[in-house]
């Protein structure tokens, strides 16, 4: 005789279940808190980048001798004012440096394609670990081609981490706006992903600034491509996914929201 | 660095067109999830009870699938569907295990069992198919692959679509059974659900290119016996399809109610296979149609534009492939002051391409409508699938080019299954 399975709770239906928007929400949730915070990026960048300046260097200063470190200032949007970023020397690496990363990269290449070359993670180390080859590569033939110093990274770095503040809240709230929840819910996510990336971004930048001055000059490549705004998509989608699993989970429990 | 200015300004205007793209990509993703969570949903046909049913052909191509094909085929006998209106055609193309003995056994049990047994001629899916349609006595063809599970609903439901008589084919939805085995196969889960629940539905809902993917799917016999069959030389036969017969009036359907469970692939290396297998049928279709389509006087401006995203969707990651390369160089050159830099590719690449081509909110989306509250976790897992995706899938494209280029023949490889038989059923 066959065995019956028997459920203990028949869920309803997922096939053509949809939510009515509630536009008051969706609009006060969300666009009301994407714009003040883009706003606030856009209107107040000049301030934001001299206040992570100022910290970085009062960070860094005890590493670093007296006034090696200074802060300036470049144009960056037209109409909003400059940016401000820390000025400091880089450090040009040796030739047995170099040969010593190539060789500890290349062997590293060459374990990860022999042991799991089909992972994910390894194909993400992989094509980090070839940046860097080529960085190797280029400071051994022709390292005075190379076009940055570490002041001219930090302007880069800075121009770039103003672009993250302006669409993290954007990118969040794109998909926040999907979510059936309360308008504060919206609020706290998106001011909380901002905060993050507030935060994120200035330890980054302490963390680059210490490599390229005190390390090498020669893992620019590798941290602008590997670590840059990729682990900022990680931390964003990471607070998504509790927000999405925690609102799955409500409606579950709350089969009035749902229309067929 | 000396380097003439029209490199730098080529490769500048790539880096620009890339960006484009992504936007684009991520306009139609929004639509799609939009629409998905706050519109009313286009209904099938399940409702529909006609007495009249078709007769139909069910073909399971196979090779080497004694590990499954118990599976299939005991799932299809339970099926509701009359027996005396469906006939199953588990064809074995050049198995080499004890598949046919298998299909031999069920073939003596069971009077609407009839194997097709291949040794010789030419080899893979889109052979296998033509060849059993030639024996099929049904006037719609409904097709499993050897892993997939039909619910005993199933060919009802699929075979109610052919009521219409505008529709030329139907797909189903697939969803993982074995989302327990690992790790890779609960990503896949929740891939799959992004796609099927988001991306095909709304694509359905908005009258657009909802695709016939192969498998938990139906056609019409005669639309394919009157052209000749499946192009044996292309490996995605099902876009093919879709593509025949958008470019020909006929419609396709897609059945988010016709539920059937597949087996996914349990380890990477096979998952690479397949992704680059499909990418290289995908881009293949893509060289053949795209042309057709733009001249197709049945589809709409709307249709048109859906349908060069989908035969343009393996190739996001070639161009992104491209714009990793493009980048780097700007970045060697003193150029990455361009939009201030590689972070809006970036950004805009993984905002694409979480997932199965589908950014991480139509991921997370589908999973809140599917209420699956655990699964929504591993979502930042799928980060790492970008790179995966990037690698893979631009291996497929130029494996395409060189058969489109040389006419090189291109091999069907099966998909390694992983299910343990026990006797008389499966776990």
């Amino acid at each position: 005789m066959k065995k019956e399975i028997l459920k203990k709770q028949i869920q309803y239906s997922r096939t053509y279940r949809y939510i009515e928007m509630d536009k008051i929400n969706v609009f006060l949730g969300v666009f009301l808190s994407i714009i003040p915070l883009c706003l606030l990026v856009l209107f107040y960048y000049p301030q934001i980048t001299l206040f992570i300046s100022q910290f970085t260097m009062k960070v860094l200063s005890p590493i670093f001798h007296e006034n090696v470190l200074a802060i300036e200032s470049s144009d960056f949007l037209k109409w909003f004012g400059p940016v401000y970023y820390l000025s400091l020397p880089g450090r040009f690496p040796s030739i047995v440096f170099i040969w010593l990363n190539l060789l500890i990269t290349l062997i590293s290449l060459f374990l990860l394609s022999s042991v799991v070359k089909t992972r994910p993670l390894t194909i993400f180390l992989s094509i980090s670990l070839w940046v860097h080859v080529c960085s190797a590569i280029f400071f051994t033939f022709i390292p005075e081609y190379f076009p940055y110093d570490a002041t001219e990274y930090s302007s880069l770095y800075i121009k770039q981490q103003v672009g993250i503040y302006f669409f993290v809240p954007i990118i969040i709230g794109i998909a926040v706006c999907m979510l059936p929840i309360n308008f504060v819910k919206s609020w706290i996510t998106i001011a909380f992903c901002a905060v993050y990336s507030f935060i994120f971004g200035i330890v980054r930048y302490i963390t680059f600034m210490f490599i390229l001055s005190k390390v090498s000059l020669m893992y620019m490549a590798s941290l602008f491509f590997s670590f840059g705004p990729f682990i900022d998509f990680l931390y964003l989608v990471c607070i998504y996914s509790f927000l999405a699993s925690s609102t799955a989970d409500k409606l579950k429990r709350n089969k009035g929201v749902w229309r067929w | 660095m000396v380097m003439t200015p029209y490199v730098i300004a080529f490769l500048k205007f790539y880096f620009i067109f890339t960006v484009i793209v992504m936007i684009l990509f991520a306009i139609r993703h929004f639509i799609f999830t939009f629409n998905r969570m706050y519109c009313e949903q286009k209904l099938y046909y399940q409702d529909i009870i006609d007495s009249d049913l078709p007769f139909i052909t069910v073909l399971i191509p196979m090779h080497n699938e004694e590990k499954v094909a118990h599976g299939v085929l005991d799932a299809l006998l339970e099926s509701n569907y009359p027996v005396e209106k469906f006939e199953v055609i588990p064809i074995n193309d050049f198995s080499e295990d004890g598949t046919k003995e298998i299909l031999e056994d069920y073939a003596v049990r069971y009077g609407n069992i009839h194997p097709l047994h291949r040794n010789s001629g030419e080899r893979g899916k889109p052979a296998a198919l033509n060849r059993a349609m030639e024996m099929a006595q049904g006037e719609i063809i409904v097709v499993f692959d050897a892993d997939y599970l039909p619910g005993k609903g199933l060919l009802e439901n699929l075979s109610t679509a052919f009521l219409d008589p505008e529709v030329g084919a139907v797909m189903g939805r697939v969803v993982p059974v074995n989302t327990k085995a690992n790790f890779l196969t609960r990503l896949l889960d929740l891939e799959r659900s992004g796609g099927y629940q988001v991306d095909q539905q709304a694509r359905y809902n908005l009258n657009l290119i909802p695709q016939y993917g192969g498998t938990v799917g139906g056609y019409r016999k005669d639309l394919m016996m009157g052209t000749d069959g499946f192009n044996t030389k292309i490996l995605a036969e099902d876009t093919e399809l879709t593509y025949r017969l958008f470019c020909s009036g006929w419609k396709v359907l897609y059945a988010n109610s016709a539920e059937c469970y597949e087996e996914a692939p349990e380890a990477w290396h096979i998952r690479a296979r397949q992704i680059a297998r499909w990418s290289r049928g995908h881009n293949e279709v893509m060289f053949r149609y795209v042309w057709k389509l733009v001249k197709s006087k049945y589809l709409s401006f709307w249709q048109k534009l859906d349908g060069m995203f989908l035969l343009f969707i393996y190739m996001m990651p070639v161009i992104l492939f491209f714009g990793l390369i493009d980048s780097i160089l700007l970045f060697f050159l003193d150029e990455m002051d361009i939009l201030e830099g590689w972070w809006v590719l970036l950004f805009l690449g993984a905002y694409n391409t979480f997932g199965n081509f589908a950014p991480f909110y139509q991921v997370g989306t589908a999973n809140v409508i599917d209420g699956s509250r655990e699964r929504i976790l591993l979502l930042p897992y799928l980060a790492f699938n970008f790179y995966f995706y990037l690698w893979f899938i631009t291996k497929g494209f130029f494996n395409a080019l060189v058969d489109v280029l040389t006419r090189r023949e291109a091999k069907w490889q099966k998909t390694e299954r992983f299910r343990k038989e026990k006797p008389g059923g499966f776990t």
